[in-house]
């Protein structure tokens, strides 16, 4: 308000004095002139004409010197005599710039007296465009770049993004959008194969399939007969551009996948593919996010029936246009940065870092009011009960891991991280490898950020932990780390779980602080779960976070950022 | 809104229906218009008084220079007021995204001033619908929280809109949408055995 007002009175003086200057009233009243000085150039001629007479130009319009030029005040010094300055000389020029300058000052009064009373707006405005055109700049190919690991880093800008685009989308949940973008991934490299892409029409674009079948008919001979085996190692939101008609979302996908070729009249093979590839998905501005049982279920993103559509793009059930993203996310492009032969793991190229095991815990700026919030929530939540969960979890994982069992795995994780886990293992095993956790021990839990959106609350929680940590291979021994020296580390661990009860009253609330990993939590029955993440009993899907908390992300602590 | 009786009984009756289903106590607040918009009004006053002086400049016909400062003053003051008072003409230099953030802004005192969370349980929602932003807020109380996914509330923020798009009257949109949290919250959270009505039913409408 302040700066406003000193704003409005400087606004309000400038025009004034403006005004109130005779020279620009007389403008203003009706196109006068500016009065000239007093004295005519030609009568000063004609005053020194009389001492030049002698020789030199006479009547000349180039007469200099000596003569002063009426009355006005301006005098020249010359012709020999020498003045003292004028200490009024300085005001004199301000006055005149006043008087005579406004077409240069008034403006810049002005423009600064708005740009003072409208700081805030216009600051924003400007970090708007800004943003708006930083986000349009095509992010330069890892190729260019020279630096595959900037593949993954996702831009600086991600969080703000993020929150812009859930100002548009309040519904958008990130643990859903990446359970979904798996489920896509995994359907579309098996239609590339199978060539069935009317299930998936309003997911990926017709631009899309079309190169994709481009793609499998080199030469125009049909070679690509099936796809097989899509294990997903990775998938990170790489970029988000939730400005304009349209939202973007650009997702780095790392994954295995078997290509099996059948040219005609040649023997079929089999290519064991290391691909990695950004995926673009795109949504009309203004469509809010579907619940995850939705998201996951591919069916039409109007009516949820079967994916039937018309070639006009419609659906024959809703008669809703489906196609190009006007009712939910489809993929528009699809980059392929790598494409080549799976290699086996390298040893030396295992075991974890050590590097930010000492550095502080990055604590999320909200987390004391955040935490507040979810504890009036939910009252019956316990912290030293969930630490205890976390610590459970975290040895159970690592001697799966050890173990190479997957089964024991599944009942805490969510499908998406599953599936890197998963990744891993399978590449281990076809490495020959196996790397081997043992003496784990569990220091410090420390709870680093709370969150919650439209579907899922989630807590972040950093483990300090220390644990042999060597690589066998077969038939050759030990070839990385040691079985001797425990290496202490630190992973940023985020659990979420299903916020309310939803549309399912019959299930009881989820469980506060943690989840049984020997039974299902759902009927009670031993725990048997397959690779669905259901309940073998009762069919009920136990790692959808309704029924208590499961791991939805591990990062290590030199990658996270908050 | 304010004016509407009519409007006002069917939302009492709508709140009671809804009530008798449940045990969340709903809170109804309607405004004219959520914060102020005073800098667009006086933007929008200088940059028609900027047009103004410039016509004065240029017009071949004169005008005397004692009339320069009134005729700028009454230009400045008539289109301020008018800014300030046609809505229609305010709208459209006012970003969405602030709009919403006014409204929300509003809601979150209106929760206080309203003492929306003096119930037994914490099962206050208040729901503000603002005139001019035309924009609808549900600010459910923990106790709503807890039980209800946030996405379901979105979700009707969110068909309201899309039935603003469509043309449908604020009244109606206004009315379905307590019908569409009436259907989220009763399953959830049934009514008690008591259900005592521990916030008044009647709306209140505010002209500022």
């Amino acid at each position: 308000m302040t700066r406003r007002v000193i704003a409005a009175v400087a606004l309000a003086l400038a025009l004034f004095l403006a005004l109130s200057t005779g020279d620009l009233q007389a403008r203003l009243g009706g196109g006068q002139s500016y009065s000239r000085p007093s004295s005519s150039p030609s009568r000063s001629y004609s005053s020194s004409s009389s001492s030049r007479s002698g020789g030199g130009w006479s009547g000349s319009s180039r007469s200099y010197g000596g003569g002063s030029y009426g009355g006005s005040g301006y005098r020249y010094s010359g012709g020999g005599s020498s003045e003292p300055l004028d200490p009024l000389a300085l005001f004199r020029i301000l006055w005149w710039i006043f008087r005579y300058g406004w077409p240069l000052w008034l403006p810049l009064v002005f423009g600064t007296s708005i740009y003072l009373a409208f700081k805030t707006q216009i600051d924003d405005t400007v970090g708007d465009v800004r943003r708006w055109v930083l986000a349009r700049l095509p992010t330069p190919p890892a190729a260019l770049l020279n630096d595959s690991a900037a593949l993954s880093r996702p831009r600086p800008d991600l969080a703000f993004k993020l929150e812009r685009l859930r100002k548009m989308d309040p519904n958008f949940s990130e643990p859903v959008f990446l359970d979904f973008v798996h489920l896509v991934f995994a359907r579309a490299q098996a239609a590339r194969g199978a060539r069935e892409w009317a299930p998936l029409a309003p997911y990926v674009s017709r631009r899309v399939i079309e190169a994709w079948e481009a793609a499998s008919r080199p030469h125009g001979i049909q070679a690509l007969s099936a796809v097989e085996a899509v294990v997903i190692g990775s998938a990170h939101l790489r970029d988000i551009r939730p400005f304009g008609h349209h939202a973007e979302i650009d997702v780095l996908f790392e994954a295995n996948l078997d290509e099996r070729h059948a040219p005609p009249g040649c023997t079929s093979y089999v290519e064991s593919l290391f691909v990695e590839e950004t995926w673009t998905f795109r949504r009309a501005s203004g469509v809010l996010s579907r619940t995850p049982e939705e998201a996951t279920s591919l069916t039409c993103p109007s009516c949820g029936s079967p994916v039937e559509v018309r070639p006009n793009g419609t659906c024959t059930f809703c008669d809703q246009p489906v196609l190009d993203g006007k009712l939910g996310w489809t993929v528009s492009t699809v980059r392929s940065w790598r494409r080549q032969r799976r290699e086996l793991i390298d040893p030396q190229s295992l075991g974890g870092a050590e590097a930010g095991t000492r550095a502080a815990t990055v604590l999320a700026p909200d987390l004391a009011a955040r935490r507040r919030d979810f504890q009036a929530r939910h009252p019956g939540f316990s912290w030293p009960e969930f630490q205890t969960h976390v610590q459970t979890a975290f040895l159970t994982l690592q001697r799966a891991w050890s173990e190479r069992n997957w089964e024991a795995i599944r009942p805490f994780e969510t499908d998406h991280l599953f599936q890197t886990h998963r990744f891993w293992i399978e590449r281990y095993i076809s490495s020959a490898l196996t790397n081997r956790c043992e003496d784990v021990k569990v220091g410090k839990i420390e709870l680093a950020k709370v969150s919650s959106d439209a579907y899922y609350d989630s807590l972040t929680v950093r483990i300090f932990a220390s644990m042999l940590d060597y690589t066998l291979e077969s038939g050759s021994g030990l070839v990385a780390g040691s079985k001797d020296h425990p290496r202490e580390f630190s992973e940023y661990w985020t659990w979420i779980r299903r916020s309310g009860t939803g549309d399912f009253p019959e299930v009881s609330r989820p469980a506060e602080s943690g989840t049984s990993f020997t039974s299902c939590p759902s009927c009670g029955a031993p725990m048997k779960v397959d690779q669905a993440g259901v309940c073998g009993h009762c069919g009920s899907k136990i790692t959808s976070g309704r029924f208590g908390w499961v791991l939805s992300a591990i990062e290590q602590d030199e990658a996270y950022s908050g | 809104m304010r004016n509407d009786a009519q409007f006002a009984k069917e939302v009492e009756a709508a709140i009671e229906r809804i009530e008798a289903l449940t045990c969340v106590e709903l809170v109804f607040v309607g405004r004219r218009q959520c914060g102020n918009y005073r800098d667009v009004e006086l933007s929008l006053a200088i940059a028609l008084t900027a047009v103004v002086l410039a016509v004065l400049v240029y017009c071949p016909v004169e005008l005397h220079q004692d009339l320069l400062l009134p005729v700028l003053a009454m230009t400045f003051t008539l289109a301020a007021l008018a800014v300030a008072r046609v809505p229609a003409v305010r709208r459209p230099f006012c970003s969405t995204a602030r709009m919403r953030l006014q409204v929300e802004r509003e809601a979150r005192l209106h929760f206080a001033d309203e003492s929306v969370a003096a119930t037994s349980g914490r099962t206050g929602l208040l729901v503000l619908y603002s005139t001019f932003e035309d924009e609808l807020v549900l600010m459910p109380d923990i106790g709503v929280a807890r039980a209800i996914e946030s996405s379901h509330f979105h979700r009707i923020v969110h068909e309201f809109r899309v039935a603003r798009a469509s043309g449908v009257p604020a009244t109606q949109r206004a009315l379905a949408a307590l019908d569409a949290i009436g259907a989220v919250v009763s399953g959830p959270l049934p009514p008690s055995a008591a259900n005592p009505d521990e916030l008044p039913n009647r709306p209140r409408f505010y002209d500022s």
